[in-house]
């Protein structure tokens, strides 16, 4: 940082149908907040920042204000200038803005298009903090989401799906991610990410056909709980074991208070039941459903 | 492959550390290689960021443990196998290797130091009377893809030739065995062959030798007197997977059951570390749970199933040979062997006696527990 970069003489009162017509190179923003109106009328707001360093002295931080101060009809407005090089004047733009970690797609993208603009791609790591809120790339991030096929991109910025999710179907035929978003618009966001994941298996899985797997999606979605019914299609045999398990569990204790579990995953050897009880009477049911199962339960050490 | 050309085009750099650069492996392999001498540096730290591939060869010294248990795996039973680590790293390229997803040192790193390992076994086999000591270099890298340029294993039979206890096993999916056949004294040494279908081992072991290639070296080296051994393992259980392994099966049916020390069965097992960092495989996406040690298996009863299937097909083809299964949960050991147990387990199962050089930390997976059939 320069030693005045702020320029050390407070603020000055320029046009701002003026500013509107500098250079914007540092026209990022397009969500920034603005006090209210009443509050912009009376003059109380952040002061624009110009890059004194720059011939044109553009406007670093403050177009949405502009834009805002302008529709209202206010015609001046208080500016400050700063000296720094183009990496201090976009780390100010970034520090005044203040919404690491907030960005939209399309201001990421206009981010990272300033940071190349400007030449500063060089110095993106150290805007990770400022713009993502975590260490990494700007640029590489803005890159990935561009990476993405449109229908995806759409998801990502409408926060239907995190970016990393979504590279995950990035492989997948256009028709096959069409039925998904269509149908992702009513799920959860995590029930969005397990359903793109069993996707993606589907597809690695054995090249299936995109009519195939659409069939998958659309029975899983008719079904009260989507990732459920398609992770009984991806995984047939575990869900033809669970099957058979509640089927024998059912039969053999239903009614009777007696929980039965498998070991985790059908693997192991191990059977577990749980029950309490409170009379005799309810001691002795619990029993007696034990025994009908004692008789049975070689069909149960099958599925192990 | 032909030994010498295959390294020659294989391997591009050759480095020893200073201490081990003298010696005469390190020469040997360096004549072998076309070079008058090794790069000499004072550590593999050294070793320049551009040569830090698989095109580059490490002699170093014995570090650490010359000897070691093998890691088994949690929750499963352990067969207390000790594993030297003369060769760490390979080239053969395998999609299931899980050294992909954990060895974060390119070049292939050779131990030339042998007497440390030599002692370290002869004093295992002292503080355990009466024991058998199964001792392989197949752990962390292929026993034999670099021997014929180094010669270690040779030194390591002719080590243990006068200890007939001490079983040590050469594991490899190369047909490197020509120069050790004409040993003197080959002692109880055993040279083992892993197998998969050749419709496999083309799509999953790029550069390794053939079948038909491995089973030739099989039968060469019983010729000379060796006894062999087989691993199934990873078994992979595609489409057709039982008339595949039955095929491979039956063309050990010319090898003397006596004369085969031990099969081994194990189906595929991975981390989802390892499957996000290959490239996808289609047989990694098949149905898998996650076992007490993390790694993703197939079904418990589809495991079984392979394993009777196999151990059927087996027996049918070479008789009766000690079968046993590469970290398995006790509860398949008893649900495949619950007739009988194939493999003299009683004696393998009890925890070998490390004197406390060798104790290291990585201790067997589990407390070894009896797998032999229980009642039901």
């Amino acid at each position: 940082m320069s030693s005045e970069p702020w320029g050390g003489n407070g603020s000055t009162m320029r046009s701002v149908s003026e500013l509107l017509l500098s250079p914007t190179d540092f026209d990022l923003f397009s969500e920034s907040e603005t006090p209210d109106e009443r509050l912009l009328e009376h003059g109380v707001h952040a002061p624009v920042l110009l890059w004194a360093r720059a011939k044109d002295r553009p406007v670093v931080w403050g177009w949405t204000l502009l834009r805002r101060l302008s529709a209202l009809g206010i015609g001046e407005v208080a500016t400050v200038s700063v000296w720094g090089d183009g990496a201090e004047a976009l780390a100010l733009a970034l520090r005044a803005e203040g919404r690491a970690g907030a960005y939209s797609w399309d201001e990421l993208r206009r981010i990272g298009a300033g940071i190349r603009r400007l030449g500063l791609t060089r110095a993106d790591a150290q805007f990770a903090e400022l713009v993502m809120g975590r260490r990494g790339s700007v640029l590489r991030e803005v890159e990935r989401f561009e990476a993405l096929p449109e229908v995806l991109r759409t998801t990502v910025r409408d926060g239907m799906l995190d970016l990393k999710t979504a590279e995950r179907g990035a492989g997948l035929r256009e028709s096959v991610l069409g039925v998904f978003v269509e149908g992702a618009a009513r799920l959860s966001f995590s029930q969005r990410r397990v359903i793109l994941g069993l996707l993606y298996e589907f597809c690695v899985l054995g090249d299936r056909p995109a009519g195939e797997v659409i069939g998958y999606m659309r029975t899983a979605f008719a079904d009260p709980d989507p990732p459920a019914a398609l992770r009984a299609l991806r995984f047939p045999r575990l869900s033809e074991l669970e099957r058979r398990f509640g089927e024998i569990r059912d039969r053999n204790l239903s009614g009777s208070g007696v929980e039965l579990q498998p070991p985790p995953g059908f693997e192991g050897s191990a059977f577990q039941v749980r029950f309490g009880f409170e009379t005799r009477a309810q001691l002795l049911k619990r029993l007696e459903a034990l025994q009908k199962l004692e008789s049975r339960c070689d069909e149960l050490f099958e599925l192990l | 492959m032909s030994c010498l050309s295959y390294y020659k085009s294989r391997f591009t750099r050759f480095y020893a550390e200073r201490a081990v650069a003298g010696r005469e492996a390190v020469g040997r392999a360096a004549r072998r290689l076309g070079l008058q001498t090794p790069i000499v540096i004072e550590s593999r730290e050294e070793l320049p960021e551009e040569h830090r591939n698989e095109h580059t060869l490490v002699a170093v010294p014995t570090r650490g443990n010359a000897v070691d248990r093998c890691p088994g795996s949690r929750g499963h039973v352990c067969c207390n196998y000790l594993t030297i680590d003369l060769y760490a790293g390979c080239t053969l390229g395998c999609s299931y290797c899980i050294m992909q997803s954990y060895r974060n040192f390119a070049p292939l790193v050779v131990n030339v130091e042998t007497e440390p390992i030599i002692a370290a076994v002869q004093t295992i086999a002292a503080a355990n009377p009466g024991r058998r000591i199964r001792v392989g270099t197949g752990q962390i890298g292929d026993s034999l893809q670099l021997d014929p340029l180094f010669e270690l294993s040779r030194e390591l039979i002719e080590a243990f030739a006068a200890e007939p206890r001490v079983e040590l096993e050469l594991k490899t999916k190369t047909d490197f065995v020509d120069h050790l056949l004409n040993l003197p004294r080959k002692g109880n040494a055993i040279i083992a062959f892993s197998l998969n279908p050749p419709e496999l081992v083309g799509a999953e072991e790029p550069e390794t030798a053939s079948v038909e290639r491995r089973l030739a070296a099989a039968e060469r080296a019983l010729e000379a007197g060796y006894r062999v051994a087989f691993h199934f393992d990873p078994i992979i259980r595609v489409a057709e997977w039982q008339a595949w392994y039955r095929a491979v099966i039956e063309r050990l049916r010319g090898f003397p059951a006596e004369r085969i020390a031990w099969v081994s069965l194990g189906t595929v097992r991975f981390t989802t570390a390892l499957r996000d960092a290959v490239p996808p495989r289609a047989y990694m996406f098949d149905e898998f749970v996650p076992s007490r040690d993390g790694k993703l298996r197939y079904l418990q009863p589809e495991r079984v199933e392979t394993y009777r299937y196999v151990r059927r097909v087996l027996e049918r083809a070479i008789g009766r040979v000690p079968v046993y299964l590469c970290m398995e949960s006790p509860a398949v050991w008893r649900r495949v062997f619950a007739d009988r147990c194939a493999f003299p387990v009683g004696s393998l199962f009890a925890p070998l006696k490390l004197p406390d050089a060798q104790r290291s930390s990585r201790g067997p997976g589990q407390k070894a527990r009896d797998p032999r059939p229980s009642g039901r």
